[in-house]
């Protein structure tokens, strides 16, 4: 049999997990629903959702994966962990863990590597996850963005550095195929059509600033700061420039980059994030800066979503409305960098100079599980359009989309966990020597702030008024 | 031939250095939390943006939409509030 790369294990894996999801999250249920709206209630269309929400219509299935992938995770406490473990976590946890395993050591298999020592391994990988969405879920870290990424990472080197890594865990320090597979599932998080949602404005906000920043930030780490390592640099610049963790994850695998790259960038962005999500809002209250303005500077600025909500929210509705709509459209930038950054460094950066590459050579360098993110970002934009129900909408984001995130936080989790179990501390100090990974999210993301800003203004302020009006 | 000097402490042994190792990382935790608990009482602004996000029950951790309901639900009151003006013709 022939031996499958991590890449086209990631694809297979991720269409299989996204298969399982579209069969029981949206066509099981889909005939039910539709024949319950049809027949019961004519009228229900402007309160599809909220009925939607609270109908039981879910198949046994449906309801038993869901709460698997909810329940599995500690939830939120204070002062005392015990207070996260709901009495069937560990069963729910045991569950989840039995399925991952048995899923990704089928991939693993297919690499030709043995499943019995991956399976071993895995449990503590897996083990070293919980305990991250553990401190995730401690109040005071959560309510400054400190999630289960950083904690994941952070148990991680704290664990392979402290004590060291047993030689039973190696084999399942996996995080290349964990964040691959993550990043296949995400593609079906990458809906274009929603690159709309806001109109023109949206569109030069995010679509336009961000590119601009992120070559100026490329530009500016290669030849001003003149940092040695090109993966570090595209990596940086596309947290900074675009949506922090989840962009840089995609950067990264798209190019390459060391798992220490990887993380000095997530590093940097979460540290950036949890500080402009409270100053950001603090500043443009005290300068009486419109809400409209300061949720688009806001949305096209902070990186993690989920921060963007808070500081958001913190202005009022209409702030929080425009500014997580401004950071989902910059969300789906994503495949669009991904696929660029890609074909760019496999025509480009990883030629040697002077070198003719042919078309097969850049086919054969080509990062493939980039396909399986753009082929699955492109399937479900087409779903989402052809349907255009009400129903199946609800069905694919309530239903398919939020099985399939549940499925790559854990996803992600299980690499950052891995990715910090096998980093030497060292090995990560040496990528801020200089301060210079620091210095360019720095600049980078002034020039974010610079340019957004204006950005916003002309657009929501000078060329699109009525489109302000429309929204406050 | 090395000296140590009277009050010179002891160096720990591997064993035992590995041993106090977790102690002080959950000590250094605790410090973190109780660290953010100050900073919450001391600073206005934490202070305010904390309070709302255990009022809403905002997950500021969230890196992608699809992970935050509130994201989801403002992109459709976005789509709602620029219909509803251009069936009533708002300008």
């Amino acid at each position: 049999m022939k031996t499958w790369s991590e890449d086209t294990v990631a694809i297979l894996l991720g269409i299989v997990i996204l298969c399982i999801a579209v069969l029981v999250f949206l066509l099981m249920p889909y005939a039910e629903v539709a024949q319950a709206v049809l027949s019961i209630t004519p009228g229900l269309a402007g309160n599809l959702e909220s009925w939607l929400t609270t109908a039981d219509f879910g198949s046994g299935i449906s309801v038993f994966l869901k709460t698997l992938l909810s329940g599995s995770r500690p939830s939120a406490w204070g002062s005392n962990p015990l207070t996260a473990f709901p009495p069937n976590v560990f069963i729910y946890a045991l569950v989840l863990f039995a399925l991952l395993a048995l899923l990704l050591g089928v991939g693993v298999m297919l690499m030709k590597e043995k499943l019995k020592p991956f399976v071993k391994g895995f449990g503590f990988v897996f083990l070293v996850s919980v305990m991250a969405y553990l401190l995730a879920a401690q109040t005071e870290f959560r309510s400054i963005g400190l999630g289960y990424a950083l904690w994941a990472i952070v148990l991680g080197l704290f664990i392979g550095n402290a004590f060291g890594v047993p030689d039973f865990i190696r084999p399942a320090l996996k995080h290349e195929l964990f964040i691959k597979t993550g990043l296949v599932l995400l593609g079906a998080e990458v809906l274009f059509g929603r690159m709309l949602a806001i109109g023109v404005p949206g569109i030069f906000v995010a679509w336009i600033v961000t590119p601009v920043v992120l070559i100026s930030t490329f530009w500016f780490g290669q030849r001003i700061l003149k940092i040695g390592s090109k993966t570090l640099n595209i990596t940086i610049s596309a947290g900074t420039s675009v949506c922090g963790v989840s962009a840089a994850i995609a950067t990264a695998a798209a190019c390459k980059a060391t798992k220490e790259e990887l993380t000095t960038a997530i590093g940097l962005s979460m540290i950036f994030t949890s500080i402009m999500m409270v100053a950001m809002p603090a500043f443009i209250n005290a300068v009486g800066m419109p809400e409209i303005l300061g949720g688009a500077w806001m949305g096209g600025t902070i990186d993690a979503t989920g921060a963007v909500v808070a500081a958001g929210a913190f202005l009022g509705d209409t702030a929080l409305n425009v500014a997580a709509t401004i950071k989902m459209i910059q969300n789906i930038l994503i495949g669009v960098l991904a696929f660029g950054v890609a074909v760019y460094w496999t025509a480009k950066v990883d030629r040697s100079a002077g070198q003719d590459v042919t078309a097969i050579e850049i086919w054969n360098r080509f990062p493939k599980f980039v396909l399986g993110f753009i082929g699955t970002s492109l399937f479900f934009s087409l779903l989402y359009e052809v349907l255009n129900s009400d129903v199946a909408i609800v069905l694919i984001d309530n239903g398919v989309l939020d099985f399939s995130s549940d499925v790559r936080t854990w996803l992600f989790c299980l690499a950052f966990a891995s990715i910090g179990l096998s980093t030497n501390f060292k090995e990560l100090s040496a990528q801020f020597s200089g301060g210079k990974a620091f210095i360019l999210y720095f600049c980078g993301q002034s020039l974010n702030l610079g340019l957004t800003l204006l950005m916003a203004w002309i657009m929501f302020y000078k060329v699109f008024p009525e489109i302000t009006n429309s929204l406050s | 031939m090395t000296f140590r000097l009277a009050h010179q402490p002891a160096r720990l042994s591997p064993k035992l250095r590995i041993f106090f190792k977790l102690p002080i990382f959950l000590t250094v935790l605790m410090i973190l939390r109780l660290g953010i608990v100050k900073m919450n009482r001391q600073v206005d602004a934490i202070h305010a943006q904390t309070g709302l996000i255990t009022a809403k029950n905002i997950d500021p951790s969230a890196l992608f939409y699809t992970e935050s309901d509130l994201a989801l639900n403002a992109e459709k009151e976005v789509r709602h509030r620029m219909s509803a003006s251009r069936v009533t013709g708002r300008r």
